[in-house]
């Protein structure tokens, strides 16, 4: 186990260097220059000249390079260009929303998903299997904002009975406020995550259904759900697990788009607003900070099939 | 292979085409993708065809009229033909996925392969592969859209930045599995070259799974790009691509709903064709994985 986590802890390390080194330079070959962009057409050049020297643009790329990286190790991402405070300002400003929409949305598409993936595995064949399957194929092939738009066309302009802009928070606005704002980004952005967990569930619980273990367990006479629940899903489990860790990055994408279509003002809009404006430190720390989450969740769930199964901690292979 | 293919092995690899065509064609659902996008490539391809007056033709005095008998799926704000804009932007869509698909299909398979082979390069291609799929694709491709240019290519650059490192790793673990065959060994023990190896032995064994991937990278680099014209970063306006029409569908919600309607319905029939086939196509091509 120990030698196992160390693996994946060095693994971690060059992949955030590499990470890192990409965000960089990627930042760096664009077309536009920042310093002109932010002193607007008026400026002459000896201003723009100015501020690129403040802003340290005309270093040598590496030495630029290094700066960032060792401010960003002690946590310091600069300042955002446009936004009049720093990049973890920002951040730390936009976060919230983000975070609810995305927790909530990923609770609805695990409540909406895993049984429909397990009624399907015991029905396999059956209708009930049939019209999930349809279902998460179909969902599979629509993007978030088409079901953004389709709730937006329902809800708020054919009936009139839901906000379809704008974000409120809990404390100032109370709990139905705030959900009546939430609830069409949630369901549009749950709607995008519960397909490929619902076919995940499938066949992963097919496959565990399958094996000699379970005939046992029926042969024992124990109940059905039971088997389900405790021999089966325990099982198939892991599996899920995995592709609930890998659809966080699909999670944060989705609320970037969702959060510009409902304008909700969090990170996803900030990226695209930060990206619309080729505002540097801005793109490259949240490139970095979402990509930092996305590993460290990833590294988690890796960690955690240690403690959920026991094969893997005893042998320390994954 | 060219051994077989010269002698007895070249009516057997015709039955086993025959056979899987005929799996495909048994499965019914498969057909129905197959139809649908037939149907969409059709419209794409043959976009100047059924609207000869092109997507751009502009008239304010027939701003947001309803879905008629001259204009089936309305006009939008600026008086544009909303079907014309549609046929036209699958043609776009579809354009930028199978670029797409085609250049991640030739980088990803490179890749795969030579870190699948040569265990020496492994570690840094890999590595370098990881780091790309850790950033959310949306988020890298809006990212490396800000440091180009807004057209179609930049577009097809982005997205394939975001899918070669997944064609890659598909490639570099069928490579591994194929190594250990025995036909490697013998092929090695008659002195065969690495590059032989690689393109006569390792390539044909690893097309099926590759292939299957990118039918998927077909079908998501279509969503992808429509999301990066939805969020106003993708392909520059007026050009219609499914996911900008829709951008400019979200202005008129309120007062328009076929804006929203129709290009939706195309975008995810569009989407889905794909899917199915692809689905089909693994059935057939990579029965395990099922």
């Amino acid at each position: 186990m120990k030698k196992y986590v160390g693996k994946r802890i060095f693994s971690v390390i060059v992949t955030l260097f590499v990470l890192s080194l990409f965000i960089f330079f990627l930042t760096h070959s664009t077309a536009g220059d920042p310093a002109s962009n932010m002193l607007g057409s008026d400026a002459t050049e000896e201003q723009v000249e100015q501020l690129r020297e403040e802003l340290g643009l005309n270093d040598p790329l590496l030495t630029q390079y290094f700066n960032w990286i060792a401010d960003a190790l002690k946590g310091d991402f600069g300042d955002s260009y446009f936004r009049k405070q720093s990049v973890i300002e920002a951040i730390g400003e936009c976060i919230t929303p983000t975070l609810e929409l995305a927790l909530y949305a990923e609770i609805l598409a695990i409540i909406i998903s895993i049984p429909c993936g397990i009624f399907a595995a015991k029905k396999k064949g059956a209708a009930t299997d049939l019209g999930v399957s349809a279902f998460a194929l179909v969902g599979l092939s629509v993007p978030c904002f088409i079901y953004g738009l389709l709730l937006i066309l329902y809800f708020g302009v054919d009936l009139g009975v839901l906000p379809v802009s704008g974000y409120k928070t809990i404390e100032e606005y109370g709990t139905s406020e705030h959900f009546s704002y939430m609830v069409l980004p949630i369901i549009s952005l749950a709607l995008t995550q519960a397909p490929l967990l619902t076919r995940i569930t499938r066949s992963s619980m097919v496959e565990v259904l399958s094996l000699d273990y379970i005939k046992t367990a029926k042969a024992k006479g124990l109940k059905g759900t039971t088997i389900l629940t405790k021999h089966a899903f325990r099982n198939a489990f892991n599996t899920i697990l995995t592709v609930l860790g890998q659809s966080i990055g699909s999670l944060v994408a989705g609320a970037a788009v969702i959060e510009t279509l409902f304008n909700i003002p969090g990170m996803g809009q900030l990226v695209v607003n930060a990206v619309l404006k080729r505002d540097y430190p801005l793109i490259q720390g949240l490139v970095l900070v979402i990509s930092l989450v996305y590993i460290v969740i990833n590294f988690t769930i890796d960690m955690l099939y240690g403690v959920i199964d026991p094969r893997i901690r005893v042998s320390g292979k994954s | 292979m060219k051994n077989t293919e010269k002698g007895i092995g070249k009516e057997a690899i015709r039955e086993s085409r025959k056979l899987k065509l005929k799996i495909f064609m048994k499965n019914k659902l498969a057909v129905v993708g197959l139809v649908i996008t037939i149907l969409i490539v059709f419209l794409g391809v043959f976009a100047d065809v059924i609207c000869p007056e092109g997507p751009y033709v502009m008239d304010i005095a027939k701003r947001y009229i309803e879905p008629c008998g001259e204009y089936i799926f309305g006009t939008d704000k600026m008086g544009r033909d909303v079907f014309a804009r549609i046929v036209y932007g699958i043609r776009i869509s579809l354009l930028v996925g199978a670029v797409t698909t085609l250049v991640t299909f030739i980088f990803g398979m490179v890749l795969g392969m030579i870190a699948g082979y040569f265990k020496k390069v492994d570690n840094i291609i890999m590595r370098i592969c990881e780091a790309l799929m850790s950033i959310p694709p949306v988020l890298m491709a809006i990212a490396l859209m800000s440091a180009l240019e807004p057209s179609i290519t930049s577009v097809i650059m982005s997205l394939c930045i975001v899918y070669t490192p997944q064609i890659a790793r598909v490639a570099r673990g069928a490579t591994i599995a194929a190594k250990e065959n025995t036909y490697i060994e013998a092929a090695t023990a008659q002195g065969a070259s690495s590059l032989r190896i690689l393109l006569h032995h390792i390539a044909p064994n690893i097309l099926s799974p590759v292939i299957v991937q990118g039918t998927y990278i077909f079908a998501t680099a279509i969503i992808l790009e429509a999301s990066l014209s939805f969020l106003g970063a993708g392909i520059p306006a007026p050009a219609p691509s499914l996911g900008n029409i829709l951008y400019e569908a979200k202005e008129g919600i309120f007062t328009a709903n076929w804006l929203t309607i129709y290009p939706g319905i195309a975008m995810v029939l569009t989407v889905l064709g794909i899917n199915i086939l692809g689905d089909g196509l693994r059935d057939v091509l990579d029965p395990k994985s099922n």
